[in-house]
């Protein structure tokens, strides 16, 4: 019997003979049932708020991982934007040295002949002053005289050599950049070709010579390199990069160092500051995209995870090391050939 | 029409024992143990003209009353509705869709005014053969009816088509003419509960998986130590389907087998997958409010007119839930149907009946099923 029937009896029925025990048993198995019930729905709750429960935290995470591939997602957006606005910008650079490359070809031109003129000129005027001396006309020759004194002739004849010197070595610096440009911005030139990094890396000093000057002198300890397969136009903008990042790092004056050497199939390339260096924990976020140790707008913080891109791709390695306060050397190592990694990858 | 009622216990035999209605139909439900030939071999010689229609049950209703381990037979005299019977063997069809279509092809559908069926209620898939037998009719045609049982034991269910009660049986009756009204209506009571789960392995009425997790497990660990009562103990809890690609909680579906080796669990009707599914549980009230619900639109078919007969089937997972208090339901559909219906029916292991969602006949569970008739 029910211990509830039990103790219900026992308060409110002193003697149970007239109570048919087919009732008794019927209301002691109703409240039997009704406590099964009861546990069968407690158990169900507690059954169900487990479930809601783990599910819940499996929507959490779903969320958490959607939430990590939407930001990645965004990183990748801006780096393509990125990216295209620097083909853009490779494109234009490429157009503009275009359209120097043909002044400037005249102005080349015009300059030798101008050179070749001005010796033909010079030349007829000794012959005038050695025929100076047979004057006799003391006026004529003092007029002679003073317009030599007037346009300081002497000095002319010094100077016209230094002008067309300078002018024309201004000259050839214009068509070296040009042709640096150019080289840097091969934008129709994705392709893989055998070249020398020691000529891209000029060609990228020359460029960044600007950002470079003031702040450090340029040190190269190259060693010998042969030509790697590569995509010259991207590693040179990694230099670039490298350069401007050093010249940056760089407070007041310093030093920069580029050396470069072989290792096992491949060659490397260091390319070490006197700048105030970077601490553990920034030496690891450094290839991160977005992630800047400048001011607000001043750069992107998307120099070295493109940099680091790069290097991939060419199936390379970039390795940092730094002291702060010291310096900052970065270390890149390139294959030699493509064609094993690109049948093996 | 004319209806009187019968009622066959081990301990009392038929009583009442007059017999006067020269009925042209007998329905007959009894517990599956106590259908014997010999019942039929006696209601025969009180009604000699009338076909016997019916089959086991998991309780019998009469009046306001359920009776288990008896024999009900509820006898009809129409005065003017002619009947035909149509029945087979299930063995003989490939499927249940099949079998439904030869059995309507059974019936000729001139005049057809309703169709009443009752299916062994283990051996078929209920969904199916209600769209098989509906392929066929007329589209005004309806059909009611229900799934045999075996008390709460899954075992063996017996129809009784005019012949000796046999498993594996279908059979239906036609009603023709057009002075016979009927009224059908179907409730169930139940509420989902928990959270949402997707059908994702499954096979036309049998359920392996929801969630890619074994269905079997989970209801294991709801019924706690209930588990050893499967399959009947799975009437705890139904589950609540909705089609795939509906927002809508259909139709409900209860268990009729478990296997363990397979893990997969057999539901009286399709459990499609794609589907979601909740778990329901009973809510008590609403069970005996879904009887009266179900008796209200029953009503409404016949126009405002009193039923003459009302055919309860009502689904095993109300009793085990309702217990002691089964009657309380059969009770509201009197408080309905009023007091001058004659009440008859069984506990199934699957109703059929329109849905009044749909529109469409579907296989249902856990309801309280009602057909009424009424001659005019």
């Amino acid at each position: 019997m029910h211990p509830l029937l039990k103790r219900q009896i026992k308060q409110y029925i002193s003697d149970t003979s007239g109570v048919p025990e087919s009732f008794l048993n019927a209301v002691s198995t109703a409240y039997e049932q009704s406590d099964n019930d009861r546990n069968m729905v407690e158990h169900s709750l507690e059954l169900m708020s487990k479930e809601l429960t783990e599910r819940n935290a499996e929507l959490h995470n779903k969320l958490s991982e959607q939430n990590e591939l939407i930001q990645k997602l965004e990183d990748a957006k801006v780096q393509l934007l990125q990216a295209d606005k620097l083909a853009s910008i490779g494109q234009l650079a490429a157009g503009v040295a275009h359209e120097i490359n043909n002044p400037v070809g005249y102005i080349n031109s015009n300059l030798g002949s101008l050179k070749q003129y001005l010796d033909d000129l010079l030349k007829v005027i000794e012959v005038y002053e050695q025929a100076e001396s047979s004057i006799t006309d003391d006026g004529k020759k003092q007029v002679v005289e003073a317009m030599k004194q007037q346009v300081d002739l002497d000095f002319l004849r010094q100077d016209l050599k230094e002008l067309l010197h300078e002018s024309e070595e201004g000259v050839q610096r214009v068509k070296q950049i040009v042709q640096d440009l150019k080289d840097f911005s091969h934008v129709d030139e994705a392709d893989w070709q055998w070249a020398d990094l020691h000529k891209g890396m000029e060609s990228t000093l020359n460029i960044a010579h600007n950002e470079v000057k003031y702040k450090a002198d340029v040190v190269k300890e190259y060693g010998e390199i042969p030509q790697i397969e590569c995509i010259i136009s991207q590693l040179n903008q990694v230099f670039m990069n490298l350069l401007v990042n050093a010249a940056h790092a760089i407070e007041e004056q310093g030093t920069i160092i580029i050396r470069t050497g072989t290792k096992d199939d491949g060659i490397w390339i260091e390319i070490e500051d006197t700048g105030k260096g970077m601490d553990l924990a920034t030496q690891r976020r450094i290839f991160d995209p977005f992630f800047t140790t400048k001011p607000v707008g001043k750069g992107t913080g998307l120099g070295l995870s493109l940099s680091y891109g790069i290097i991939q791709k060419h199936h390379g390695t970039i390795d940092v090391r730094s002291e702060v306060g010291k310096g900052t050397a970065f270390y890149i190592w390139l294959p030699i050939q493509q064609e094993e990694q690109r049948a093996a990858g | 029409m004319q209806v009187e009622q019968l009622r066959w216990s081990q301990t009392e035999s038929w009583q009442p024992t007059l017999a006067e209605c020269d009925a042209q139909l007998v329905l007959v439900f009894g517990n599956t143990e106590q259908l014997n030939p010999e019942r039929l071999v006696e209601l025969r010689e009180w009604y000699p003209k009338a076909v016997l229609f019916g089959c086991s049950t998991a309780g019998e209703i009469q009046d306001v009353f359920v009776h288990n381990n008896s024999v009900t037979a509820t006898a009809i005299c129409f005065a003017d509705t002619p009947l035909k019977l149509a029945s087979l063997d299930l063995a003989n069809f490939s499927d249940s869709r099949v079998a439904g279509r030869a059995l309507a092809e059974q019936l000729p559908t001139e005049a057809l005014a309703h169709v009443f069926v009752l299916s062994d209620g283990l051996n078929v898939n209920g969904t199916e053969l209600v769209e098989g037998i509906k392929s066929i009719l007329p589209a005004n045609v309806e059909v009611t009816g229900g799934l045999a049982g075996d008390d709460s034991r899954f075992e063996h269910t017996l129809v009784i088509a005019d012949d000796n009660p046999a498993e594996g049986k279908v059979a239906a009756i036609g009603f023709y003419g057009d002075r016979l009204n009927v009224g059908y209506g179907s409730l169930g009571g139940w509420d989902p509960f928990g959270p949402d789960r997707l059908i994702t392995k499954s096979e036309g009425n049998v359920l392996y998986e929801l969630d890619g997790k074994s269905a079997l497990s989970l209801y294991k660990s709801y019924l706690g130590e209930h588990a050893a009562g499967l399959p009947s103990t799975g009437l705890l809890f139904p589950l609540a389907l909705s089609a795939p690609g509906s927002d809508e909680v259909g139709l409900v579906r209860t268990i009729l087998a478990v296997d363990e080796a397979e893990q997969s669990m057999t539901f009286a009707g399709d459990v499609p997958e794609g589907s979601h599914v909740r778990l329901m549980k009973a809510n008590f009230d609403r069970l005996v409010d879904g009887a009266m619900g179900a008796a209200e639109t029953a009503n409404k078919g016949l126009q405002d007119k009193t039923a003459e007969l009302g055919i309860l089937i009502s689904c095993v997972g109300r009793k085990l839930v309702l217990q002691q208090r089964i009657e309380e339901e059969i009770e509201a559909v009197r408080d309905v149907l009023g007091k001058e219906t004659t009440l008859t029916g069984f506990y199934s292991y699957g109703e059929i009946s329109p849905y009044v969602g749909t529109g469409h006949c579907e296989l249902h569970n856990q309801t309280m099923t009602i057909t009424t008739l009424s001659e005019f």
